[in-house]
C-alpha cells in the first residue's frame, strides 16, 4: 500500500487528525492507532507507527530530531493518490510538522503544501533520492 | 539473502475488492478458459508498481494472481490492511520508495494470513529490509529474483 509519514512533536495523537478531517470526511477511529477515511470507494488511514523509527537510518533520525525532539511517526496508508492530495492539506498545515514522501525528500509540512499549491499535479512517485545522496530537510524557504 | 519457498496453499477466490480486468478478447473458437500465455488478465493499480509487477507475473504464470490491492476487513468489517499483490502462494507487499511503514504492513499482513510474505521495492532502504526480514518475511529489491522465487 501507498504511504507517507508525518512526524510530529510528541503531544500530537491521532484525534488532532481525526478533528480535522471529520467535518469533511467520513472518519472511523478503528483503534488506539488507527483511524480510516473513507470516500466513496476510496479509503486512506492514519496509524501511530512505532515500527517506524526502525526504519530510519541514525543520520536521517538524526536530522528528524533535530527539528522536532522526541517526534511522533503517523503513517497515512492511501488507495488513491487522488485522496491523499485531498486529505493531506488539512493534516499538515502545522508550523511544527514534518512529511517525509519517503522517495527521499522531508519537507516542512508548510514547504509541503506550497509546492502541491503550485503544482497540483505533483507526483512524487516517480522519483526518488538517488542512493548515497544524503536526505534533507527542505523548509517553505528552500 | 531470498531464499526459495514452495508451499501449497488452497486457492483463494478474488473478493470484490480486487481491482481485476476481465480478457478483453477471447480465444478464437472458444469460451474464456482461463488465463493463457496468449492471453493473460490484466491488472490495474493506482499504484503504477503495483500493476506493473502484477502484470509482469501474470504474463510469466498465467493465473498465479489471485488479484491486487485486496483489502483485508477485521470482524467488524473495518479496513485493517491491505495487500498489494496476493498469489496462489504468497502475498506480496510493494514499495516504490524507501519502504518505510513496511514493517507495520509485514505485521498486519501476518496476523490475518498464512500465506508467506514477500516484501518488494526497488529502492528499499537497508535500514526497512532489516527490519522487515527480522519479522520474518522475505525482502528483495530484485525484481528477476521475486519471479523466480514466487514460481508456483
Amino acid at each position: 500500500m501507498q504511504n507517507i509519514i508525518i512526524i510530529t512533536p510528541p503531544h500530537i495523537t491521532l484525534n488532532y487528525f481525526a478533528e480535522k478531517l471529520e467535518p469533511y470526511y467520513d472518519v472511523e477511529i478503528v483503534s488506539d492507532d488507527r483511524i480510516v477515511i473513507d470516500d466513496g470507494g476510496m479509503y486512506a488511514a492514519i496509524n501511530l507507527d512505532d515500527y517506524i523509527t526502525e526504519e530510519y537510518d541514525e543520520a536521517e533520525f538524526n536530522l528528524i530530531s533535530g527539528v522536532i525532539k522526541q517526534p511522533t511517526f503517523f503513517l497515512i496508508e492511501f488507495s488513491h493518490f487522488e485522496l491523499l492530495k485531498k486529505i493531506i492539506p488539512f493534516c499538515v498545515n502545522h508550523p511544527g510538522f514534518l512529511i517525509d514522501n519517503d522517495h527521499g525528500d522531508i519537507f516542512s509540512g508548510q514547504a509541503f503544501l506550497l509546492k502541491l499549491n503550485q503544482n497540483p499535479r505533483w507526483d512524487w512517485r516517480i522519483a526518488c533520492r538517488p542512493p548515497g545522496e544524503q536526505m534533507r530537510i527542505k523548509s517553505k524557504n528552500g | 539473502m531470498l531464499i526459495k519457498v514452495k508451499v501449497n496453499m488452497p486457492m483463494h477466490p478474488p473478493n470484490a475488492d480486487n481491482k481485476q480486468l476481465a480478457p478483453s478478447k477471447l480465444p478464437a473458437g472458444g469460451g474464456d478458459d482461463g488465463p493463457t500465455p496468449a492471453n493473460p488478465r490484466r491488472f490495474t493499480s493506482d499504484d503504477p508498481l503495483v500493476a506493473d509487477l502484477a502484470n509482469k507475473i501474470e504474463a510469466r504464470y498465467p493465473g498465479h494472481v489471485v488479484g491486487v490491492n485486496q483489502k483485508i476487513r477485521d470482524a467488524r468489517g473495518r479496513i485493517v490492511t491491505d495487500i498489494d499483490i496476493e498469489l496462489q502462494n504468497a502475498n506480496i507487499q510493494v514499495k516504490s520508495g524507501e519502504g518505510k511503514g513496511l514493517t507495520r504492513q509485514v505485521i498486519k499482513t501476518q496476523a490475518i494470513s498464512d500465506k508467506p510474505i514477500i516484501a518488494f521495492g526497488p529502492n528499499l532502504g537497508r535500514h526497512v529490509q532489516r527490519s522487515v526480514a527480522r519479522r520474518g518475511a522475505l525482502v528483495t529489491t530484485d525484481e528477476n529474483l521475486l519471479l523466480e522465487v514466487i514460481k508456483p
